[in-house]
């Protein structure tokens, strides 16, 4: 999957992981907001003998039932709260003073059967009761915004790293674009085994006379030359470049391979290797700055070298740029 | 029954839809008063660009840069207003002096939350901008804006998660005591002005993040958060005095009390322009 594409499923999943989250905040209030909604009212609790509150209440399995009785004068009131099952069997009992809370976890499903009785000098109407129980309602709505919470943050923890993959794809990619325009501007750029200095910082990056480099590179190696009248400083290899290299790298190669056609040529007998470069004032130096060729004055050089081009040069480096082959998808316009 | 599930559902779903619609209208509210704030923030959040990565990768971020800065401001504020609490509480005070004081607290408290946040969103945006800067304009043209457009979205954020928990408290407060004014008050409150609010004070207080050189960022951002903490306190203190003595047990006194607070967010608001306008003028 390229990055573009990537990319616009991660906004997809982060889009989705947000619908889910707010579904389950939904669920998640309906299910904590039952308990409010659902409670007992007054109506719901019977006074027996003005001492006395008994009510019923119908709770599933696996539920909850909570009871809290508070004073509602200052006094604190003695109260003992029991609970029993459907089947009338007492599950908790508590016994204290105001405000007490007491709880207990069902086991069944039924009316489970609620009695609050009140000692010493107070009555009903010194309490208030609240008795509240999840309903079904509460516990699937609950229990579904617990599942969907994780699958949102799922979702939108896998459309981040999918973002994050697609920002790191497009970032090696422009680092890979920017790698091939050094390459094009600087034609020795990121091959090893040839010294820089000795070819010269600039040397040859400006396009060739008379060559059409287009051309060469569709595959037409025919030049076109010759470049005119008193032409003689810079000499364009006969040849436009090496031919199964010039399919590989692209237009650019045979910049940098250019000094190697001088190799070919025959320096003569004071030829004296490489001189340092920028030597210009040698005698035999007909124009071509930095060249590694110092053509020296008895050997008859003339400005160029002699042509054709007869062979192939085995000095020639290969180009160690893994990013820049064709094969390697590097290098397409 | 069937009638109070209905009920139920409808009050969930609006916890949630309300602070939706009132983003939707503070982001309106922003985008036809400043030209500025509409181009600007879309570039910012990358919504503007050409490259389809780019793009797609901040409709992914932009959301969850949303909500997670809210989280994070508001769990800031909720952790020290709650320590706040505790050593309040232990100080013998009593009931009504400490709800006051904890209404009034929560200016500095919450703001010093958001602005953390702008902070560190501030700083990640001016990151991105150096990276992505070669291919893409992201910053705008004045940094002090920037950073009151980042502190806006922080604020908004933050109201967005507070108008949520305060619609559920109103939502619980209408179906125990009944449909009265004091229980359908929060809720109306909310609807208007729960996101639009915070995003004025962090606004304000982040004018000082883009100011020129470390040192007037410094002395200005501490300078407006405590405008902004002032403000948002003397808005609380104001309302929650106000309540205090009208009681809000009548029609008349819940309107005063909020045109009381509909007057000193529109005065806020003022504040934010004359900051967005004058003190930009010293952008980096």
């Amino acid at each position: 999957m390229d990055e573009i594409r990537l990319a616009r499923a991660s906004a997809v999943m982060t889009f989705i992981g947000i619908g889910i989250m707010l579904t389950a905040g939904w669920f998640f209030l309906v299910g904590i907001g039952d308990p409010e909604f659902f409670a007992l009212t007054e109506d719901d609790l019977k006074e027996e003998d003005g001492t006395n509150l008994t009510a019923e209440i119908n709770a599933y399995f696996g539920s909850s039932i909570t009871v809290v009785v508070s004073s509602s004068t200052d006094d604190e009131i003695r109260v003992d709260v029991s609970i029993y099952d459907p089947n009338g069997n007492i599950m908790e009992r508590s016994k204290g003073e105001t405000p007490l809370t007491v709880t207990t976890y069902t086991m069944g499903f039924g009316d489970y059967g609620i009695v609050i009785n009140i000692t010493g000098d107070f009555g009903i109407d010194d309490i208030d009761v609240t008795i509240s129980s999840p309903t079904v309602l509460s516990l699937i709505s609950t229990i579904i915004a617990l599942f969907l919470g994780p699958v949102s943050v799922a979702f939108m923890i896998t459309g981040m790293i999918m973002t994050i993959v697609a920002l790191n794809r497009r970032a090696s990619k422009l680092r890979r674009e920017k790698e091939i325009r050094m390459e094009r501007s600087y034609p020795m750029y990121g091959t090893s085994n040839v010294p820089y200095d000795v070819r010269g910082p600039n040397y040859m990056t400006g396009p060739v006379p008379g060559y059409n480099q287009q051309q060469a590179f569709r595959g037409n190696i025919q030049p076109q030359y010759p470049p005119g009248p008193g032409y003689q400083i810079h000499n364009p290899p006969q040849y436009p470049a090496y031919p199964p290299y010039h399919d590989r790298f692209g237009p650019n190669v045979d910049r940098g391979m250019q000094p190697h056609t001088l190799f070919m040529t025959d320096p003569g007998p004071n030829h004296r290797g490489y001189p340092p470069r920028g030597e210009i004032n040698d005698p035999g130096y007909r124009g071509y700055p930095a060249s590694p060729y110092q053509a020296g004055p008895d050997h008859g050089y003339q400005g160029h070298p002699p042509h054709p081009y007869q062979g192939y040069p085995q000095s020639i480096p290969r180009r160690q740029q893994p990013g820049i082959r064709m094969e390697d998808g590097g290098f397409r316009r | 029954m069937i009638f109070d599930i209905i009920l139920l559902m409808m009050a969930a779903f609006a916890s949630i839809l309300l602070p939706i619609l009132s983003l939707s209208s503070w982001s309106g509210l922003l985008a036809y008063t400043s030209r500025y704030a509409r181009e600007v923030f879309a570039y910012q959040v990358l919504w503007k660009t050409k490259e389809a990565v780019l793009r797609y990768s901040s409709f992914s971020i932009t959301p969850v840069l949303f909500i997670l800065s809210g989280v994070i401001s508001a769990g800031f504020a909720i952790a020290v207003g709650f320590v706040f609490l505790l050593f309040m509480a232990v100080s013998g005070l009593s009931i009504e002096i400490i709800g006051f004081i904890s209404l009034v607290s929560a200016g500095p408290v919450e703001e010093t939350g958001k602005l953390l946040v702008a902070i560190g969103l501030y700083a990640l945006l001016m990151v991105l901008g150096k990276k992505v800067g070669e291919t893409r304009e992201v910053k705008g043209k004045n940094r002090v804006k920037d950073g009151m457009l980042i502190g806006m979205f922080v604020g908004a954020s933050f109201g967005f998660i507070e108008s949520i928990l305060y619609l559920i408290m109103g939502f619980i407060g209408l179906k125990q005591n009944g449909f009265m004014f004091q229980t359908i008050d929060p809720v109306i409150f909310r609807i208007i002005l729960g996101v639009s609010i915070h995003a004025v004070f962090t606004g304000i207080a982040s004018a000082g993040l883009g100011q020129k050189g470390w040192k007037r960022k410094v002395v200005y951002t501490v300078l407006v958060l405590g405008i902004a903490a002032s403000v948002h306190s003397l808005n609380n203190g104001i309302s929650g005095f106000a309540s205090i003595i009208l009681g809000l047990d009548s029609l008349l006194s819940l309107l005063i009390v909020d045109t009381l607070q509909i007057i000193l967010v529109v005065f806020d608001f003022i504040i934010l322009i004359i900051f967005w306008n004058y003190l930009s003028r010293n952008s980096e």
